[in-house]
């Protein structure tokens, strides 16, 4: 199975991209995708909103995937890879995870067949200068771990912004796909979804 | 306030469920559960927090669910789905993780919120610490089921 994980601070707009993208992915190749959502409270918002999609979600709960919750990430693939066979499955980790220990997690693995691991980092145009002020080292080390970089809400800023945050995003050495989207309605997603098959 | 303190997030999930008398036209509800999440980050930001994290929230009950999401500090909010019938019995699932005040001051925030437009309701708080089964030893119990149900009236 091949693993994405998608990141990226509180309230950028993660589940919105996993919508979207699950969405293209199901029409297009007719894949069998999972979602893992690690989400705070009795019932995870926001995997309510991924099964209002027909989407079948997986929740892991009381504790963050990148630390309390690793064991019951792992116990959850092996779930899946036994139950379901899928082809992909999508981890939308709480905003405060850090994905390199995901990744660092699933390293050592044995008995889960994972064929790739792709980490595609979710930015906020609208309060990225606020976020890199406040939280500049976590940032970078998402961007450091990242295959793909999306800057969302783009609606809610101008050209400039967009591409002083892309300058920043490739300041950092990153040199993959850096694209401006809005998730929720779909703009430009269409390259998210063909750089992730790509 | 210590440093670590202050970069570690206040989360509160809140799990409220009650009945609205008459059933509420879905627009009127929509305002409503729009207007409590408003509120509850702007006055999240009043108390001080320097960020908003998420305000977020689901509601179902009757036909259709709604969510809620508010990330800004004016408490604008955005929806997702929407409710398309009257609603009378209803669950409110909010999660609200802020930086720079305790999660204490956004129980205390939250619930007095939602006092004023939903006083019947029954809410169960799911916070960090504060598990209330005295038979639960785990310190960082989060388990849903260890929390008391509080009624507002």
């Amino acid at each position: 199975m091949q693993l994405v994980i998608v990141s990226g601070l509180l309230g950028v707009g993660k589940t919105s991209v996993i919508i979207d993208i699950l969405g293209r992915l199901n029409e297009s190749k007719g894949l069998r995708i999972a979602v893992i959502e690690n989400d705070i409270g009795k019932k995870g918002i926001d995997s309510a909103v991924l099964e209002k999609y027909g989407l079948d979600v997986k929740e892991l709960k009381g504790g963050c995937i990148c630390c309390t919750l690793k064991d019951g990430l792992i116990n959850t693939l092996r779930l899946l890879e036994v139950n379901m066979d899928p082809d992909m499955v999508i981890i939308e980790p709480t905003g405060i995870a850090d994905p390199e220990y995901i990744i660092t997690s699933l390293e050592d693995v044995s008995g889960i067949n994972i064929t790739g691991v792709k980490v595609i980092i979710v930015l906020d145009a609208e309060r990225f200068l606020k976020i890199k002020k406040m939280f500049e080292r976590p940032l970078r080390n998402q961007i450091d771990v990242a295959s793909m970089v999306l800057i969302n809400k783009v609606d809610t800023v101008g050209e400039d912004e967009v591409q002083e945050i892309e300058a920043f995003v490739r300041s950092l050495g990153f040199e993959g796909p850096v694209i401006p989207v809005q998730a929720e309605e779909g703009q430009n997603m269409e390259r998210a979804a063909e750089h992730l098959m790509g | 306030m210590t440093q670590e303190e202050h970069y570690r997030p206040a989360a509160v999930a809140f799990e409220v469920r009650g009945r609205l008398e008459p059933p509420m036209p879905p627009e009127k509800a929509t305002q409503l559960f729009n207007d409590i999440i408003g509120d509850v980050t702007r006055a999240c930001v009043q108390a001080g927090s320097w960020m908003v994290g998420h305000v977020k929230a689901a509601v179902e009950g009757g036909a259709g669910f709604l969510s809620i999401s508010s990330t800004t500090d004016d408490g604008k909010v955005r929806n997702r789905e929407s409710l398309s019938g009257d609603l009378q019995d209803y669950n409110f699932s909010a999660n609200v993780i802020v930086y720079g005040i305790s999660e204490e001051q956004v129980t205390d925030i939250f619930l007095r919120r939602l006092k004023t437009s939903l006083p019947d309701a029954l809410v169960q708080v799911i916070r960090e610490e504060g598990c209330d089964d005295p038979e639960c030893h785990d310190p960082a119990c989060r388990d849903p089921g260890h929390r008391r149900i509080i009624p507002l009236s």
